[in-house]
């Protein structure tokens, strides 16, 4: 007997791609290729006689079973699950953002406070206003210091640093790869470190030249104790870096060498 | 069959090596080895394309979407200069190792 609804090949592949779509170990661009891969594989098949469907139910017996494909690609396109130590690393890593733009505005600040008392007073106008609105009117890195930790700044920070990473890789599930990148957690943390004591205290360290008050002693004095406390910041993000991220960052070495990580 | 482990030591040499002779996909890949090797080196989908995908990671190659003759699309994979480079590197060892598995087994029945 005829069959009634003759087999639509491109609407197999379809829904077998549909099948295994909404695993986050597969991107769009894997489900394509396995697509193709299926469609050749299909058309060697009928080839030797088989029907269209019979070839078509061979190709997905030879590509095999859901979970093991799934579990080879998760070796490329890590999957990340929300659990306590990614979110424990990103927020520690959000405050020592939040740290680091804190200090380069404040150091920002200070350098303009101290230009608006000399000559290069017109450069520090516009930018010196907006810029204290931020900073505190009292120029101490020490009475400052409490205000690093505002919570709201962590909150708000947490969020645009997703939003930042969400925008860098195109999609939720390419947040893994870009946290794949603190793969060396110890190299991250001397870079981080460098990041955070290095680069904010520029201007205020050329504050500390062109005033000729008290003012480069509190600043440096500030520096000290802050690149103490970043210190402390950075190896504690190296350790949850360490801890968390073990099981989800993508190791070294081709693929096809590393241990299976993804459970499915 | 070629050891699991021999499969996955000599996987990217024989990726590298099937591109050098010009650009391929997927599916080809695996027919050719499988043809190459008369059934001995047997690749998985979901081995090789993860593979394919870390290469092109680290520049050994690089691959575009096009449309093959049959109308249908295909990511066709070609070397890059460090694949080049690699494949030199590649044939220089195994060539060594093959070298002296030669030697040994062609040499051995003379001394006894």
């Amino acid at each position: 007997m005829e069959n009634p609804t003759p087999f639509d090949l491109n609407a197999a592949i379809r829904r077998w791609q549909q099948s295994i779509a909404n695993s986050p170990a597969f991107k769009p661009d894997n489900l394509e290729e396995l697509a193709s891969h299926l469609w050749a594989s299909v058309q060697r098949l009928k080839a030797t006689g088989l029907s269209e469907e019979e070839a078509f139910l061979a190709a997905t017996q030879r590509i095999g079973e859901r979970c093991p494909l799934e579990q080879e690609f998760a070796k490329i396109n890590p999957v990340v699950t929300w659990s306590l130590p990614v979110v424990s690393f990103w927020t520690v890593a959000c405050i020592y953002l939040l740290w680091v733009v804190w200090l380069l505005v404040h150091s920002i600040g200070y350098l303009l406070y101290s230009l608006e008392r000399g000559a290069l007073r017109a450069l520090g106008g516009v930018a010196g206003h907006a810029l204290r609105l931020l900073t505190p009117s009292n120029p101490s890195f020490l009475d400052s210091l409490p205000r690093y930790w505002d919570i709201e700044w962590s909150v708000v920070l947490v969020v645009v640093f997703i939003l930042v990473a969400r925008l860098a890789t195109g999609s939720w599930k390419g947040i893994g790869a870009f946290i794949g990148h603190f793969e060396h957690p110890i190299r991250t943390g001397l870079r981080l470190v460098l990041f955070g004591c290095v680069l904010p205290f520029l201007p205020a360290l050329l504050t500390g030249f062109l005033t000729r008050n008290g003012l480069g002693q509190s600043i440096a004095f500030g520096c000290i104790i802050t690149a103490a406390a970043n210190f402390v910041l950075v190896v504690s993000m190296v350790l949850l870096a360490r801890w968390g991220l073990r099981n989800m960052s993508p190791a070294g070495g081709p693929p096809h060498k590393r241990a299976m990580r993804y459970s499915c | 069959m070629l050891s699991k482990e021999l499969v996955a030591a000599s996987t990217t040499t024989l990726v590298l090596s099937i591109l050098g002779e010009g650009e391929n996909y997927g599916y080809a890949l695996i027919q050719r080895v499988n043809e190459l090797s008369a059934g001995q080196v047997h690749w998985s989908e979901g081995m090789l394309y993860p593979v394919l995908h870390w290469m092109e990671k680290e520049d050994l190659i690089e691959s575009e979407w096009r449309e093959a003759e049959t109308g249908h699309r295909r990511k066709y994979y070609r070397l890059r200069q460090e694949g080049r480079k690699a494949l030199h590197t590649e044939k220089e060892q195994w060539m060594a190792v093959h070298t002296t598995l030669t030697k040994l087994w062609k040499t051995q029945p003379r001394l006894t």
